[in-house]
């Protein structure tokens, strides 16, 4: 399998290409870069509404209860200059749920997801150039095995508060690394579902002396996106 | 059922991104300075899976229906009292097999098949009894609505890129090609029960300045079958 296979028709898309939830577009930024809060360097944010487009897809419209729903997320740099946007990654991405009403619907997390903003939650797109990132959303709560699992997470918790076992270990003698999703829908009717993901930033990147590459700053959402839940 | 099969020339060092499901955690996987060599040029620094570790695949349903992803989720724990080299449990160093009831093969075909060198940042720094996790994430069935015209529109961006007729992020993003397929498609249309095992397969060894006596796990280690039910 590591033989180096040479295709030249797809060669076009092999500098680009990386798995669905990667970065597709240009540089990552470098640790020698730092950040600051847009309030102190308000010249360098620009706000997403003038920088960027947003979109929010799924590989299917349907879905039924204990279904995971891949959320894939593009940003699109639809400028024609380089900036510096947020990876779609950690708490910055946040995902809502309404019904048919426009009721919004509870969706809880898995873990609480905190950041520590660095350089490298940075990437640097050129015109044109998207980066993506997914969200794991459960159709529903109540999955059978989701709260035994909650469950066994708690007690591993406590075990290990306790000394009884370590934290690596346990989670792999109890089967606790298996992926239950980011966030869950609360809800058990059947019905359509409207979507949205809302990425947030307000840093911005300190990329030199002199140097003017600005940020994407504030809030942008994308369209919804209408799932149905079936039983 | 049409099958496309889209061959990708990716070197590792593309494959930064983290991936849908698969996050790897545990480990320093610092890796300035580290280098790779093939564990035949330095035996010394490579000690086989089967002395160090211990492999475990699971997935947080045991039934599935057709057109569902089914996460195949795997952690590797360092089963020895010294800190040790691994390759991450994804990507090209894992491979998934699927059996029938009759133990008969079930074909996996991946939608994007990676090859290439592969990178020290794919390799972390495991202490006793740390883990790392990986995944894979299987169709179940190839003939899921959605997706041979997926594979037919990815080609199809591939081709305009080609032709200078369209820019690949552009394509990307206007034509909803950013939609995640998971990582292949199990070939069957037969509800009932398949036996599923990962293999994580490894001869690269890490040559660490800092840490110059630290082996890496290599060899070939198999994951204990996951029997997962698929239905209608």
């Amino acid at each position: 399998m590591r033989t180096l296979i040479k295709v030249a028709a797809v060669l076009a898309l092999a500098a680009n290409y990386h798995s669905a939830a990667g970065r597709v577009g240009t540089q990552n930024v470098s640790a020698s870069q730092s950040v600051t809060d847009v309030r102190e360097r308000p010249l360098l944010g620009i706000d997403y509404s003038g920088a960027a487009r947003l979109k929010l897809a799924s590989r299917k419209d349907s879905y039924r209860f204990g279904e995971m729903i891949g959320l894939d997320i593009a940003l699109l740099n639809a400028t024609d200059t380089p900036i510096f946007f947020h990876k779609l990654s950690g708490p910055t991405v946040v995902v809502k749920v309404f019904d048919e009403k426009g009721a919004v619907v509870k969706v809880i997390p898995g873990s609480v997801r905190l950041e520590g903003v660095v350089p490298q939650s940075y990437v640097l797109l050129g015109a044109g150039e998207v980066t993506v990132g997914s969200r794991q959303l459960l159709a529903g709560c109540n999955a059978a095995g989701l709260a035994a699992f909650d469950e066994a997470r708690q007690r591993l918790n406590e075990d290990v508060g306790r000394q009884k076992i370590g934290y690596d270990q346990g989670m792999f003698e109890r089967g606790l690394f298996v992926n239950w999703g980011d966030v869950c829908a609360q809800t058990t009717r059947p019905g359509s579902y409207d979507i949205v993901v809302e990425v947030s930033n307000r840093h911005v990147v300190l990329s030199g002396r002199g140097a003017k590459v600005k940020t994407a700053v504030s809030t942008i959402s994308s369209p919804p996106l209408r799932i149905t839940i079936s039983e | 059922m049409r099958y496309l099969l889209m061959v990708v020339v990716v070197t590792l060092l593309c494959g930064g991104g983290a991936r849908a499901v698969g996050q790897a955690k545990g480990g320093d996987n610092r890796s300035e300075r580290r280098t790779l060599i093939d564990v035949r040029k330095k035996a010394d620094l490579g000690i086989d899976y089967s002395q160090t570790a211990k492999v475990k695949l699971a997935s947080r349903q045991s039934s599935y229906r057709f057109g569902e992803l089914i996460s195949l989720d795997l952690a590797l724990l360092n089963a020895t009292d010294k800190r040790l080299f691994v390759d991450k449990p994804s990507g090209i160093g894992l491979s998934i097999e699927v059996v029938d009831e009759n133990g008969k093969e079930v074909s996996v075909n991946p939608y994007t098949v990676l090859a290439g060198s592969p990178s020290p940042e794919s390799y972390s720094l495991l202490e006793p009894n740390q883990i790392t996790i990986g995944g894979f994430i299987l169709l179940a069935g190839c003939n899921t609505e959605g997706v041979g015209s997926f594979l037919d529109r990815r080609v199809e961006l591939a081709r305009d890129v080609s032709a200078g007729r369209a820019e690949y992020d552009r394509g990307l993003f206007e034509r909803d090609l950013f939609v995640n397929w998971g990582d292949a498609c199990l070939r069957t249309t037969h509800p009932g029960k398949y036996s599923v095992t990962a293999t994580l397969t490894n001869r690269w060894v890490v040559v660490s300045p800092a840490e110059p006596k630290v082996k890496t796990m290599v060899g070939t280690i198999r994951s204990t079958p996951l029997t997962i039910t698929i239905a209608e």
